[in-house]
Order: structure tokens, then C-alpha cells, then sequence
């Protein structure tokens, strides 16, 4: 067989499999999705339809349903204040074992095993210890373990993009007379805009789609929107349109982030994962 | 004149020193908020902690090791134990598998490839909980479209997440779903990376693309596979949420595996000091794994 002949047979296959992964990939959302536009009388039958004449009711019963204003308030703040917090606390750590090699191999690998352990682990002795410090059900009490499964990612992240920066430009900061504080803040932060950027984002959606801290430390008050919607299926009888619509106002934010900001997850992705 | 004299020098101390100033608040933070939380999981579970006794730590009752023992000789913990062995087996399986498929295809500089590559590393962003909630939709037995699908081939409808026979595979595959994008993406950045000069002189040659592939791409792309399959491994025994929204660990406890049946012991039962003991034989495994990740990244 010649190479032209065998360069076509590998384009095409490439492509059957391209195509038939995203379908299988983007289908299962995507028909959540419809669901959620679809009228009570439309969402059971068999075969089922794919044309229909689209309703809000769905969204609007899930919106209208009690707290739900509250809901998307807590998630919104504990995220935001989780993700800028670890943010700026991990970068000073990160900093500090990138440059300084500070804590050696030790402080390096802790940092990984910290980030794999797994969220049941660390949820029981928060769950006691927050009972009798009454931290249960509080916004301030979901922020501090939102911070407990954000901060090793974070510094494990950010060791990376500081990793990155050459030395030279630090050190002719300091010859010409900057302090060391001075060079992280004045030439290391912004040269590290970008890997801030990244794991900013990557955080906030962490956070956005946390579900075990909400699940096991909020009950009424501190309640997140993962925990509301996973109640949704938890009902006596299911009310399959609202679970599609909260599923889909779940998903929306995601979405977005992934393709406006696709280039730097990816990058931010393998960093965390590949560079040791 | 004095005071600005010592601020200068406190000032100056804390620049020399700056490697400890900077990583102290995370140091502080990690020792109160994991390292602390840790050492008393470890508390709990030498006591005889329990819902009736949580909020009175003068009514607990040191133990021993009686709790591991009987979470060792607990048939439900063995029985979730060996689920989970076979649900980490079988996600990093095909993950791997079809990951390493996608990522041979997307390799090649295909038609729209700008358009399909966020479509494929889409789910890995997704909310779990949504995950759960969306295949809940499409697996249902009575009307959900995937019976409908595998009806017009001639397959009978299946209970996909109430037939204790299958339910656990099914939700295998949805954590397939969610989880194959990422070694995609990881194996595509090992191809990317890869030199061409020895394809070039395998073809050449005269070397087959099978076996460019075998004795080539394989060998160079170990590493990556290595490292992408530890990291899902440990995922896959940290895995709760969607599983948890899937099915709950049923149909009975089909699909309960070891982080489940620990939140059941801890927040369904009350069972506080046996939970505990279960989270720490939870660490070690993973601790353990995490060690053998470590040695592959550092021979990297």
C-alpha cells in the first residue's frame, strides 16, 4: 500500500472516531438540556421527540421553589471567597518552594498527597470537630474546608508557572537594589499573571462544583446548589423537568469556562498533572 | 527616629527570611485545617465515638483497635472493598483505552479539530452532581432514550441502574464519561512531545505503522500512561459524588463501594469511631499509591 493511500485510511478513521467520541461525549448533556425545554406531555413518550415547542416552566418552578435565591448566593460567595483566599495564600507558599526550594522534596510531596486525599477522609473529622465548635450549617465554616481541598491543588499548581519564570530577571531585580519582597510582588506576580489567571478559575470551579463539604457540613442555612440539586432525585416522586433544568443551570457556568477559557485549562490541567 | 530604625531592621530580618514568611500562612493553614482534622480521625477512631456521645468527649471510652477490627471483619466492608477493586479496575481500564484511542485520532490535524476539542474536554469540567442527574435521565428504564436506542437494534430494555447485575457497571461506564476526557488530554500533550526523527527512520526501514506503533510510540509514551493511570486510580477510589447521585449505592448495595459504605457508617448510622477507623485504612491505601505516583513523576 502506498503512504498517500495509507495517509487517507488513517484520516478517515481518525475522524469516524473523533466523531463518534464527541457524540458520545456531548449527547448525554445535550439531552438534558432539550429535556428541560420540553412540556410535561412531551418528556415520557417513546419513541421520544426531538421537536417540540419549547417552555420555560421547568426553570421557572425550579426558581420559584423556596431558598433558592439564598441557594445561588451561598455557592457564589463561599466559591468566591474560598478560591481568592487559597489564591493568594497558595501563590506565597508556592513561591517560597518554587524559588527557595523551601522544605525540600518533603514539603514538595506532601503537597501531592494532601491534594489526593480523598474529601470522605477529611469530611468526618471536620463534620466533629465543626459540631462542637458550631461551625455546622455556616458559611464561614463550608469556606474553611473549601480552603482544606483548594489550598494543596493550588500551591501544587502554581509551583509549576513559578517554576517557569527565569531566575535572570529576579536577580537583576535585586542587583539593582529591590528587596526580596519587592521582586515577588513587583516583577514574580506579574510575570505569574497568567498562571494566576488559570488557577483562579480552576478553583472557583472546583469550588462551584464541590458537593461532599456541602453535602455533609450545610444543612439549611449554608446550603450549596450541587447539594440542592442532588435533593431533586432524593424526593418521594422525581420531578424529571426540574431535574433537568437544575442540572442544566449547573452545568451552564462549566460550559463556558471551557470553551471561552480552553487554551489556559489545558495548560493548567497537564501542569498540575504531568510536571513533577 | 529610633522606631523607624527597628521597623527598617524587623523589615529587612523578614526579607532575609522570606522563604519562611511566605509559605507560614499555608503551613499554618495546612497544619490546622488537614494535618489536625487528620491526627483526630485517628482519635475518633480509638474511641468508642457514636452519635449518642459526639458532643461529650468525657463520655468517650478508649478502645484500642477495636474498631479496625471490626471493620476488617465486617463482610459489608470486605464486600464494598472488592466493589471498589473492581470499579477502579474497570474505569482506568477503558479510560485508558479509549483515551489513548482519542487521542491517536486527535493527533492527526483532522477537519474542525478548534470545534471538537472543547467538545471533548467539556465533561471533565462538568459538575459531578449534573453527571449523576443527566444519565439518570438517559439511563431510565421506562422512558429513557437509551432503551429507546438499543431498542430499534433488537436489544430488550434494561434496568440499567436497578438491576443489581448490571448496575455496577453501568455506573463504570458513566464514570468512563466523565473521567475520559482527562487522560485524552494527557495522553495527547505525551504525543505531542514525542521526537520524530525514529518514525522517520523506522519507515525508512520499511516498519509497518502497527508496529511503529508497538515498538515506538508505546515505549516513549509509557511514562505518561504510567503517571495518567496512577492519578485514576486514586481517583477512581476517592470517586463519590457521582455514584452517590446515581444510584446511592443501591439497587440494596450493588454499588456501594468503600467511600460510600464510609458515609453510610458516618452519617446514616451514626457509626462515628468505625468511619474513622475505615478513613484511615482509606489514607493508607491511597498514601501508598500516592508513594509509587511520586516515584514515577521523580524518574521522570
Amino acid at each position: 500500500m502506498n503512504l498517500k493511500a495509507q495517509r487517507t485510511i488513517n484520516y478517515i478513521v481518525a475522524m469516524v472516531i473523533a466523531i463518534f467520541m464527541v457524540i458520545f461525549l456531548i449527547f448525554p448533556p445535550f439531552w438534558m438540556v432539550l429535556t428541560s425545554f420540553k412540556p410535561e406531555k412531551d418528556m415520557f413518550i417513546i419513541p421520544p421527540t426531538w421537536f417540540f415547542k419549547p417552555t420555560f416552566e421547568n426553570y421557572l418552578a425550579v426558581l420559584s421553589r423556596p431558598e433558592m435565591g439564598k441557594i445561588f448566593l451561598n455557592t457564589t460567595l463561599v466559591s468566591i471567597v474560598a478560591s481568592i483566599f487559597t489564591l493568594i495564600i497558595g501563590a506565597m507558599a508556592a513561591y517560597s518552594i518554587a524559588r527557595f526550594k523551601t522544605g525540600g522534596k518533603p514539603a514538595l510531596y506532601s503537597t501531592l498527597v494532601l491534594r489526593v486525599l480523598p474529601p470522605v477522609v477529611l469530611g468526618l473529622p471536620l463534620f466533629i470537630l465543626f459540631s462542637r465548635l458550631k461551625l455546622v450549617d455556616t458559611l464561614s465554616g463550608l469556606v474553611i474546608a473549601y480552603v482544606a481541598f483548594l489550598l494543596p491543588n493550588t500551591i501544587w499548581l502554581l509551583i509549576a508557572f513559578f517554576s517557569e519564570i527565569p531566575f535572570e530577571i529576579e536577580e537583576s531585580a535585586l542587583v539593582d537594589g529591590c528587596s526580596r519582597f519587592g521582586t515577588f510582588i513587583r516583577i514574580v506576580i506579574p510575570l505569574a499573571l497568567p498562571g494566576f489567571v488559570v488557577t483562579g478559575i480552576y478553583n472557583f470551579m472546583g469550588a462551584w462544583n464541590h458537593f461532599f463539604f456541602g453535602l455533609i457540613l450545610s444543612s439549611t442555612n449554608a446550603r450549596t446548589l450541587p447539594v440542592e440539586a442532588s435533593n431533586f432525585v432524593g424526593e418521594y416522586s422525581i420531578q424529571w423537568g426540574e431535574v433537568s433544568a437544575i442540572g442544566s443551570i449547573l452545568i451552564i457556568l462549566p460550559v463556558l469556562v471551557t470553551f471561552v477559557l480552553q487554551k489556559y485549562l489545558v495548560k493548567g490541567l497537564t501542569l498540575g498533572a504531568v510536571k513533577g | 527616629m529610633s522606631l523607624k530604625v527597628t521597623l527598617r531592621n524587623i523589615g529587612n530580618y523578614l526579607d532575609k527570611h522570606i522563604n519562611i514568611v511566605l509559605i507560614a500562612p499555608a503551613m499554618f493553614l495546612l497544619l490546622g485545617i488537614i494535618i489536625f482534622p487528620l491526627i483526630y480521625n485517628v482519635v475518633i477512631s480509638v474511641n468508642n465515638v457514636s452519635l449518642y456521645n459526639v458532643r461529650n468527649v468525657s463520655e468517650w471510652r478508649f478502645v484500642g483497635f477495636q474498631n479496625f477490627q471490626t471493620v476488617i471483619l465486617d463482610p459489608f466492608v470486605q464486600k464494598s472493598f472488592i466493589r471498589t477493586m473492581i470499579f477502579a479496575f474497570f474505569t482506568v481500564f477503558l479510560q485508558l483505552i479509549l483515551g489513548l484511542i482519542t487521542a491517536l485520532a486527535f493527533n492527526i490535524e483532522l477537519f474542525g479539530k478548534r470545534i471538537l476539542m472543547p467538545l471533548v474536554l467539556a465533561p471533565m469540567m462538568i459538575t459531578p452532581v449534573a453527571v449523576g442527574l443527566f444519565w439518570r435521565i438517559i439511563l431510565n428504564s421506562k422512558w429513557g432514550v437509551l432503551n429507546y436506542f438499543l431498542s430499534l437494534i433488537g436489544i430488550e430494555p434494561q434496568l440499567w441502574l436497578a438491576d443489581p447485575k448490571i448496575a455496577l457497571m453501568t455506573v463504570v461506564i458513566v464514570q468512563v464519561w466523565w473521567g475520559v476526557s482527562f487522560v485524552f488530554l494527557v495522553i495527547l500533550g505525551g504525543l505531542a512531545s514525542l521526537p520524530t526523527e525514529p518514525y522517520e527512520a523506522a519507515y525508512i526501514d520499511g516498519a509497518t505503522q502497527t508496529q511503529a506503533f508497538r515498538y515506538i510510540t508505546l515505549p516513549l509514551l509509557k511514562p505518561v500512561l504510567l503517571i495518567v493511570t496512577m492519578l485514576r486510580i486514586i481517583d477512581a477510589l476517592r470517586e463519590f459524588d457521582i455514584i452517590y447521585t446515581l444510584t446511592g449505592g443501591g439497587p440494596g448495595d450493588a454499588t456501594r463501594v468503600f467511600t460510600l459504605e464510609l458515609f453510610k457508617t458516618a452519617f446514616e448510622s451514626g457509626n462515628y469511631g468505625i468511619a474513622a477507623a475505615q478513613a484511615i485504612i482509606l489514607t493508607i491505601i491511597i498514601m501508598l499509591l500516592t508513594t509509587k505516583l511520586i516515584d514515577g513523576l521523580s524518574s521522570n
